[in-house]
């Protein structure tokens, strides 16, 4: 019984020993995998929807006034404002909208943007077209592709999978964190099922 | 003169049938451990490979606080490696009673979890036991539960038999067991020979 209790004592060493070191080693950026001991992946901001939507209102006439500055003034293609979700707070945006949104001149200026908060294998099987990646487990290694245009965007669409996945969310929370209006944000609540199940365009790669 | 030679009685006995019995019986628990082993290295590296769906996995368990997340980061972190550890000292043979008893303890945990996120799973989409499907975070993918429940109890089984067990056939705990049977302080089957050459000397009081 005590040989017994040592082998486990042992056994156990060994293993978080060497995951310790492992999970050290793909800390470098290089080498993609490497869990934070210390972050709460699934932490969940929750916004007052009822104070929110006013603020929204808002920040989203800003938003349009913006856009009739900018040269497309494409305000057809501006989404309806929507009813902040009462679970976590974010405008929802459907998926004509999206669709919509592909054809705006301002998407080509990169003024609206689609955040893909899937991961390396499935952004790379397909996604968008022009989505940027910034998965939220590895933030860090997309955070300056995505500072690159988030700040200056007028409309931030998120997805992930669609369904039950709750990444796109917690996405939307890092781009709060990041400092982005949450009235740009918009969160695409049918994700990449959605998308693929309709006829709209898929690009694939990086 | 012939006639005159002491007859010799080739039938088999009944001695000799215990100890192919025996022999046998020792030859499949060692079977059993290489397989216990290989399996959790399979799932163990899948792991590795997916921390994060891994993570996402265990978090839907509910079975660790989110806050402080050390605990369930480090058991996504850890739990892996620890499995490929176990499972390379069942394949080599090495402190094979530890590490069956850590892959049993293992199991113990995580499959009542599967069956209580099963049932879950069941009451929110509306549907049958026998079809619910999900990945577990087991390393093995997307699986239809039942099957899943019934594959880990009989993993359970086979980590329950290989820490009970005394074979030590294709094994270095056998190899160091024969070098030391001289001593006698190994108890268990050392050998991968059929002759029976089973080292059985004075039982080790810590064993």
């Amino acid at each position: 019984m005590i040989r017994m209790l040592k082998e486990i004592v042992l056994l156990v060493i060994v293993g978080t020993t060497l995951a310790v070191l492992a999970n050290a080693v793909r800390a470098n950026p290089a080498i993609k995998g490497h869990l934070s001991w210390g972050r709460n992946y699934f932490k969940k901001i929750t916004l007052n929807p009822s104070n929110k939507n006013n603020d929204m209102q808002i920040n989203m006439q800003t938003s349009v006034e913006k856009s009739l500055k900018t040269p497309s003034n494409s305000l057809k293609s501006q989404p309806p404002i929507q009813p902040a979700h009462p679970e976590h707070g974010f405008q929802v945006i459907a998926h004509k909208d999206v669709v919509a949104l592909l054809d705006d001149p301002n998407t080509q200026a990169y003024l609206n943007i689609f955040v893909d908060a899937r991961n390396d294998d499935a952004f790379e099987k397909g996604h968008i077209p022009g989505a940027i990646q910034a998965d939220h487990y590895q933030l860090e290694m997309y955070v300056d592709d995505l500072m690159q245009f988030a700040p200056a965007a007028d409309k931030i669409v998120v997805y992930c999978n669609g369904g039950e996945c709750e990444d796109s969310i917690f996405m939307c929370q890092d781009l709060l964190e990041l400092g982005i209006d949450p009235s740009v944000l918009f969160l695409y609540e049918g994700g990449w099922k959605a998308w693929e199940a309709s006829s709209a365009p898929i690009e694939t790669g990086r | 003169m012939h006639l005159l030679k002491p007859v010799v009685n080739d039938t088999i006995g009944i001695d000799d049938m215990i100890s192919w019995f025996d022999q046998k019986r020792l030859s499949l628990a060692s079977v059993m451990r290489i397989y216990l082993g290989g399996y959790f290295i399979y799932a163990g590296i899948n792991k590795i490979i997916d921390p994060v769906g891994f993570l996402k996995a265990i978090h839907l368990y509910n079975l660790l606080p989110e806050n402080p997340s050390f605990f369930l980061n480090g058991t996504a972190i850890i739990l892996p490696w620890l499995e490929i550890v176990c499972g390379i000292a069942l394949l080599i043979g090495w402190y094979v009673r530890g590490a069956a008893t850590i892959m049993a303890m293992m199991l113990c945990v995580f499959t009542p979890a599967i069956f209580l996120r099963s049932l879950a799973v069941m009451q929110e989409q509306g549907i049958n036991f026998f079809a619910v499907e999900f990945d577990c975070g087991c390393g093995t993918g997307a699986e239809v539960i039942w099957f899943k429940l019934c594959k880990n109890f009989g993993l359970f089984t086979l980590a329950v038999i290989t820490a009970l067990s005394r074979s030590r056939y294709f094994a270095i705990e056998g190899w160091l067991c024969k070098r030391a049977a001289a001593s006698g302080t190994c108890s268990i089957a050392a050998t991968s020979s059929h002759k029976s050459t089973t080292t059985k000397a004075a039982v080790d009081p810590t064993r």
